[in-house]
């Protein structure tokens, strides 16, 4: 074996020729050609387009205007100064944190609980999966109508909640919004848990159980020091994905009471498609492209190490 | 092994055999729902298509609008009546949202490949000409007489230009109205042929007409507002309501010169407060929880709301999910004032407008169309619920005999009033939405939200 390492670092040293470089390079033309249709795709319809919104939120960018006037840094500096991107940017961190930690939380649980195998095991993991597969619009309509229509409140009514409206109220608008989203979406992230408890070797639980170790420490010792990668991917994806919500709050409270649920990228959407100022809105974009990699990166970091997703 | 229940891997089959069943599940909760709804989906009519083609002619030409309800449904059979006597032409029809609507109207122009026919409310259309999007019609409809310039008044004339250019043809108005189940109204004491005309009258009405699981009224002690059983009163989508009790109470948005907003002014704040004190301190209102208060219709449909103040399309419901509402049932009555000023209600049209960068051939083709639509706009108001936009149609029999349009028509010609349409409208509109939302949903007094609403949309003036 250490002979084999040495092999090997003594190859490592020797001083590639150009003849080496260009074989090597003959040699991996084949990946560059597997991976060259999806870079051109994502060059033209992912980077090109991040770069072009970043050049348009230096210019004051009217849909159909003769002229866009450059503006330098004035739009960044006008979002410094709107008091409803903070409102929004404040509406949808904490709609983001609280989504995710119930959804993560929730999602963790339920896949702990139909992984092992029982009668209808399969019937639950499709149950909790189904709402996944609604359309944002067709769940937005549902629950409008659950909620705003006073289905929900005839049932609790014996609670005192008979005339409570939910997305009515500024304390409790983003919490409704925060649940309605888990119900949507917990399915997805329970099964990648799912996927990761499977891949959990059970002798180790075997070994933990005979040396006596019960189910919950078994569960904070084995479970989810092994499930971290699995956690860190789906914290991520959670993350970005409620950092960009629409679809709930456009549907459900168009941003309402008030300003109480309006998301960054609602008003986004109110700056590029309702006021035409896309200049501006662009600036929107590149300040929460910067937010979702900063939450992503101390995501990363909080997590302690790099793992390969 | 301690057992086999811990053993289990995922692989590719089992989590698209997992993700099936999920679809499969959603769509079987998706069948059950649709089947909960049979019975209104029995009772409706089928619906209009949201893409049709139509005709087999060789000029070709697209249309767009958002004309989503019984308006849309009479618009497709003008259509269709069209290219019946138009052989040489072929129509693209597609209905949009609202909102999707003014998203493809400028990108599709940018982009080179716009409809060659737009319908749009008239909010819509200084925002669109001020930025090049559509042709100028003084010319091309009024110049080549294809239409009588003087059977419009006015105001029409108005709500169809930019900077005293004609950019639209107003095909039909739609108005706010003041919608009431008279049986309800009996049953509560009170005599559906002496309807609320002031605004205490009106709050005394929804009180009266609200009632909570005991029977006892708003203003009785030990009224319980956490169940309510009937409510007084709903303004469906609430920005049609305070707009015209703005005017009612001597408000406006903006000063006449459009410099400066006025929604922090007392009159605009004792207007919004009238609302807001049905709502949150007598609890005669249905909840609001949106910019429209979806409860509504259902509210109606089960005779637990007695007054609604919605537009002319609510018409629509009487056709298809209230039929045991309809008339006389429901009867439509004056808007009330509620202000102490001066009555006033709201209205506006929805105009036909020409895209830029249309070919001359289309351009001809669609001013045909224009001219068809509009002399057809009498018959299309019976079934739509809005009144005719020219004044010889509003002068019909037919237009002023009908329960809808004959009370809505003189609402329009005595006491309607156009709002101030600017480029930015989309802009102050979400903002003053957002203030009354927050005053109407007891968020924000109306006095603070005002003030917010008034320093944004001065941003947007001058």
């Amino acid at each position: 074996m250490a002979a084999q390492t040495g092999l090997i670092a003594v190859q490592g040293a020797r001083k590639e020729s150009g003849h080496d470089r260009w074989r090597r390079t003959v040699r991996r033309l084949p990946h560059y050609a597997f991976i060259a249709p999806y870079l051109l795709f994502f060059g033209a319809f992912s980077i090109g387009p991040i770069l072009y919104g970043f050049y348009m939120s230096l210019f004051h960018w009217e849909i159909l205007a003769s002229h866009q006037p450059f503006t330098g840094l004035d739009n960044y500096k006008r979002l410094i100064d709107d008091t409803l991107f903070w409102t929004a940017l404040k509406n949808t961190v904490y709609f983001a944190g609280l989504t995710v930690a119930i959804e993560t939380t929730l999602a963790l649980l339920v896949a702990l609980a139909v992984r092992d195998r029982f009668f209808g095991r399969s019937f639950f993991q499709s149950i909790f999966y189904a709402p996944v597969t609604l359309s944002a619009a067709v769940m937005g309509v549902i629950m409008t109508q659950l909620i705003s229509t006073g289905s929900l409140n005839y049932y609790l009514g014996p609670f005192g909640l008979g005339n409570f409206s939910f997305l009515a109220n500024t304390t409790t608008v983003i919490p409704t919004l925060s649940l309605v989203s888990v119900w949507w979406g917990f399915g997805f992230p329970m099964l990648i848990f799912l996927a990761g408890l499977y891949n959990i070797p059970n002798d180790l639980y075997d070994a933990a159980h005979i040396d006596g170790a019960g189910t919950i420490q078994s569960f904070f010792s084995i479970t989810l020091p092994l499930l971290r990668p699995t956690l860190l991917f789906v914290l991520v994806i959670l993350v970005i994905a409620h950092l960009q919500v629409f679809a709930q709050n456009y549907i459900m409270t168009s941003g309402g009471p008030g300003y109480s649920s309006l998301s960054i990228v609602q008003y986004l959407y109110q700056n590029a498609w309702q006021f035409y100022d896309l200049g501006y809105a662009s600036a929107i974009a590149v300040a929460l492209a910067v937010l979702m990699g900063a939450f992503t990166a101390a995501l990363f970091r909080l997590l302690g190490q790099r793992f390969e997703l | 092994m301690l057992s086999d229940s811990l053993h289990g891997t995922i692989n590719r089959k089992e989590l698209l055999k997992k993700a099936g069943a999920g679809a499969a599940a959603a769509a079987a909760s998706g069948t059950l729902l649709s089947q909960a709804g049979a019975a209104h989906a029995a009772a409706a009519p089928p619906p209009t298509p949201v893409v049709s083609n139509l005709g087999k002619g060789t000029k070709t030409i697209t249309i767009w609008d958002g004309l989503g309800g019984a308006d849309g449904a009479i618009f497709a059979k003008m259509l269709a009546l069209f290219v019946r006597k138009n052989p040489d032409v072929k129509i693209h029809h597609e209905t949009l949202d609202w909102g999707v609507y003014y998203q493809k109207v400028p990108t599709s122009i940018l982009a080179g490949s716009p409809p060659d026919f737009i319908v749009n409310d008239a909010y819509g259309l200084p925002q669109f000409a001020a930025r090049n999007m559509l042709q100028p019609l003084d010319a091309l409809i009024f110049g080549q007489n294809l239409l009588p310039k003087n059977d419009f008044s006015a105001g029409e004339l108005a709500v169809g230009s930019w900077q005293n250019k004609v950019y639209g043809i107003p095909l039909w108005n739609p108005i706010i109205g003041f919608w009431m189940n008279t049986d309800l109204v009996r049953k509560a004491g009170l005599n559906p042929d002496k309807p609320p005309m002031t605004g205490p009258d009106f709050t005394e009405w929804a009180i009266r007409l609200t009632t909570d699981s005991h029977g006892r009224h708003p203003d009785q002690a030990g009224f319980d507002s956490r169940n309510i059983q009937n409510y007084g009163v709903s303004m469906g989508w609430y920005f049609h309501s305070e707009i015209s009790n703005l005017w009612q109470s001597g408000g406006a948005i903006t000063n006449a010169a459009h410099t400066k907003c006025l929604l922090d002014q007392p009159e605009s704040v004792a207007s919004l407060q009238y609302w807001t004190d049905l709502a949150t301190k007598y609890h005669t209102h249905v909840p609001i929880s949106n910019i429209y208060v979806p409860a509504t219709g259902p509210l109606y449909a089960s005779n637990r709301l007695a007054m609604v103040v919605e537009g002319s399309w609510w018409l629509n419901n009487f056709k298809t999910v209230f039929k045991s509402l309809n008339y006389p049932v429901t009867r439509l009555y004056p808007l009330p004032q509620w202000g102490s000023k001066q009555k006033a209600v709201w209205w506006t049209a929805h105009v036909m407008s020409i895209p830029a960068g249309i070919s001359d051939q289309n351009t001809q083709v669609v001013a045909r169309l224009i001219a068809f639509l509009s002399d057809q706009a009498s018959w299309g108001s019976l079934e739509s619920g809005h009144i005719p936009a020219r004044t010889s149609h509003k002068k019909l029999p037919a237009i002023n005999s009908n329960w809808w349009t004959g009370v809505l028509s003189r609402e329009q010609r005595d006491f309607g009033r156009l709002e101030w349409y600017s480029p930015n409208y989309n802009q102050q509109q979400t903002y003053y939405m957002a203030a009354w939302g927050a005053a109407l949903t007891g968020t924000s007094s109306p006095k603070a939200a005002l003030q917010q609403a008034t320093q944004l949309i001065n941003r947007t003036l001058g």
